[in-house]
């Protein structure tokens, strides 16, 4: 079981990825606000921080510098997955930069998302 | 001017003697002639028209101007008449001889300067400038047999004015300060004006002792008397002065010049394409090259519309394409969860899933359709015209509208086409169709659109049963602001005409039969 956080701002993909997430074994913490998620990813532990690019109020990168402080680069590599709709190449270039992985919405199947993003080591398909 | 011919003395001659205003006399002065400017003692001013001539006369002086050479040797040549009039005159000879050695082999100022010591008059004289300055110009030259250089106006105009006024004309350092005359002791100076030029001529010995008064007034007539041809030898070198400095700056700095002439006239292009023309020497090239125009009304306003709508719908894409995802994943989720629902849910719940990937279909082909690219793909005709159906709706919603694929099996021709803009110009036929049937009192209005393959060309037809074309307008209907809608632009069809260009197509309107107007797009396969 793995401590998931999900920082995603639309209600039904939010409520649908932490379902299908959970039926998996997995306690999930679901968030809109990034503020929040910054606050959280100090306080608590995840294994897994699935966070959206553009939020209402930061962006998922602000969200990832903020938690320098805690995580080093690896951690950061390694806990991360950016889910986008703006899947620009300037965005996948800075996404590299912290070596995350990357999944581009619309997912055409969303469980072979949701398989990819658990998977321990961090490839995007 | 007044004019008068009661003088007793123009009677004596025979002659015309004109009385003249100070303005009047500066533009006779210009009279294209040569000039001959002598002393006399006459007691008015006065200007005399004659044959081929005219005579200016005051107290201090007496001018004949005559139209060419000929004819002031002719007056030359009667120099006893001219002497009987004024008292201590040079002679006239000298000046003429004098002038002839000052200007011989003379292209530059530089020469004038060279020549003056040859002159016997002038053989004591060590010195000579001359300066120029062409009205409106922001800067003088000055020459000297030393140097060449420019000078301010406002220097210039201090010297000028300094030697205008003075009565004698011969000066020494202390009467003009200036740093642009680099004389050592006295000096005799003349001005001389003309309507866009004025130029001062000085001369020295280098010492301080005054010229003669012979000396003087030597100067000072040899000076005068070379009025004209000192002002063609002046412009002469300030033109030579320009071409000199253009060339320095072309060899320097050589710069490639591309202008490019661009058509405004819809019609011509076509003809016009792609000719160019150069022109070269050593230092510039220039090319005219006719491109398509860009610039026209027609375009523009199409470019425009294209740009508007393709940012709409790539926003309204990004802005949608998450929720609609959302409620995607979403259904597929909720049918994934089949045991204890109901099977109406569960079919409603597969079809609002089934309703938001539509949407998105929708919403990507959309901004795909505004795309301004020049990019030609295997196009489904029947999915474009589909497409393009949809996004007239607003307007065409409440006629029938059917697509009839004529001779074929499948219901679709494919072709290779730019997608965007054959959908473009399918909207705006559509589009033209609607507006025009809204004024139709028929009670069925319907849009047809008849899709034909044939051996080389594709044709598509967009017909109405609406109120049709005046026949005044159908021969000008694709100009630009050729309308038959009260507030239209009259941009629409000249658009599809220069889009129909763009992709190897002709689009025309069909002899309108009592029924129906149709516009028929051919499209060269």
């Amino acid at each position: 079981m793995k401590k998931i956080l999900l920082v995603e701002d639309e209600p039904l993909i939010q409520k649908t990825l932490k379902m299908l997430l959970q039926r998996r074994g997995h306690e999930v913490m679901a968030l809109s606000s990034g503020i929040k998620a910054i606050a959280q990813i100090h306080d608590e532990n995840f294994d897994l921080i699935i966070c959206d690019l553009m939020l209402q109020d930061i962006t998922g990168f602000d969200i990832i510098e903020e938690s320098k402080a805690k995580f080093s680069p690896e951690d950061i590599s390694a806990k991360f997955r950016i889910i986008t709709a703006y899947s620009s190449p300037q965005i996948i270039e800075k996404a590299k930069l912290y070596q995350c992985a990357i999944y581009s919405k619309p997912f055409t199947d969303v469980n072979l998302v949701i398989d990819n993003i658990l998977r321990e080591n961090n490839d995007a398909d | 001017m007044e004019n008068q011919s009661n003088s007793s003395h123009a009677r004596k001659r025979k002659d015309l003697t004109l009385y003249i205003d100070k303005r009047a006399k500066q533009e006779l002065a210009f009279f294209d002639s040569f000039e001959i400017s002598l002393t006399s003692k006459k007691s008015q001013s006065q200007y005399t028209l004659k044959n081929d001539s005219v005579e200016f006369s005051n107290n201090s002086e007496y001018r004949l101007y005559t139209p060419n050479e000929d004819s002031l040797k002719k007056h030359l040549a009667n120099i006893q008449e001219i002497d009987s009039l004024s008292t201590d005159i040079s002679p006239l000879q000298n000046l003429e001889d004098s002038f002839k050695k000052l200007f011989k082999n003379v292209t530059h100022i530089d020469d004038i300067i060279l020549n003056f010591n040859k002159i016997s008059n002038f053989k004591h004289y060590h010195f000579f400038q001359i300066l120029v300055h062409e009205k409106g110009q922001s800067q003088a030259y000055s020459f000297s047999s030393e140097s060449k250089e420019t000078i301010t106006v406002s220097s210039y105009n201090n010297i000028f004015s300094k030697v205008k006024k003075s009565k004698n004309k011969h000066f020494d350092l202390k009467d003009i300060n200036s740093e642009d005359i680099h004389v050592i002791g006295s000096f005799l100076a003349k001005e001389l004006e003309y309507t866009d030029l004025s130029i001062i001529v000085i001369a020295s010995r280098g010492d301080l002792f005054s010229s003669q008064k012979e000396e003087k007034d030597f100067f000072s007539n040899l000076i005068s008397y070379s009025k004209i041809k000192l002002a063609i030898i002046a412009k002469h070198t300030l033109i030579l002065n320009q071409k000199m400095k253009i060339q320095n700056i072309i060899r320097n700095f050589p710069i490639y010049l591309n202008i490019s002439s661009k058509l405004v006239n819809l019609e011509s292009i076509q003809n016009a394409k792609n000719s160019t023309k150069t022109i070269s020497n050593e230092h510039v090239t220039i090319t005219y090259e006719t491109v398509e125009s860009s610039t026209n009304e027609a375009d523009l306003f199409h470019h425009a519309r294209l740009m508007i709508m393709g940012e709409l719908l790539n926003t309204l894409s990004h802005e949608l394409s998450n929720p609609l995802f959302g409620i995607s994943i979403s259904t597929e989720m909720l049918s994934l969860d089949s045991n204890e629902k109901d099977i109406d849910i569960l079919s409603t719940i597969k079809e609002v899933g089934l309703s938001a990937s539509r949407c998105q279909v929708i919403i990507k082909s959309f901004s795909e359709l505004y795309n301004e690219t020049d990019i030609k793909t295997e196009t489904s005709l029947k999915t474009l015209i589909n497409e393009t159906l949809t996004l007239t709706k607003s307007e065409s919603k409440f006629f029938k509208k059917k697509i009839n694929f004529i001779n074929t099996k499948e219901d679709d021709i494919y072709i290779f086409t730019n997608p965007t803009y054959l959908s473009q110009i399918v909207f705006n036929l559509v589009i033209n169709s609607s507006q025009s049937l809204k004024e139709s009192l028929l009670q069925t209005k319907e849009i047809n659109i008849d899709v034909q393959e044939m051996e080389d060309e594709v044709t598509i037809s967009v017909r109405d049963n609406g109120p049709g074309i005046p026949e005044s307008k159908s021969n000008n209907i694709f100009n630009p602001f050729v309308t038959t809608k009260e507030n239209g632009t009259g941009l629409g069809l000249a658009i599809c005409k220069r889009l129909c260009e763009k992709i190897n197509a002709t689009i025309e309107l069909r002899n309108q039969s009592s029924e129906w107007t149709e516009f028929r797009i051919n499209i060269h396969k």
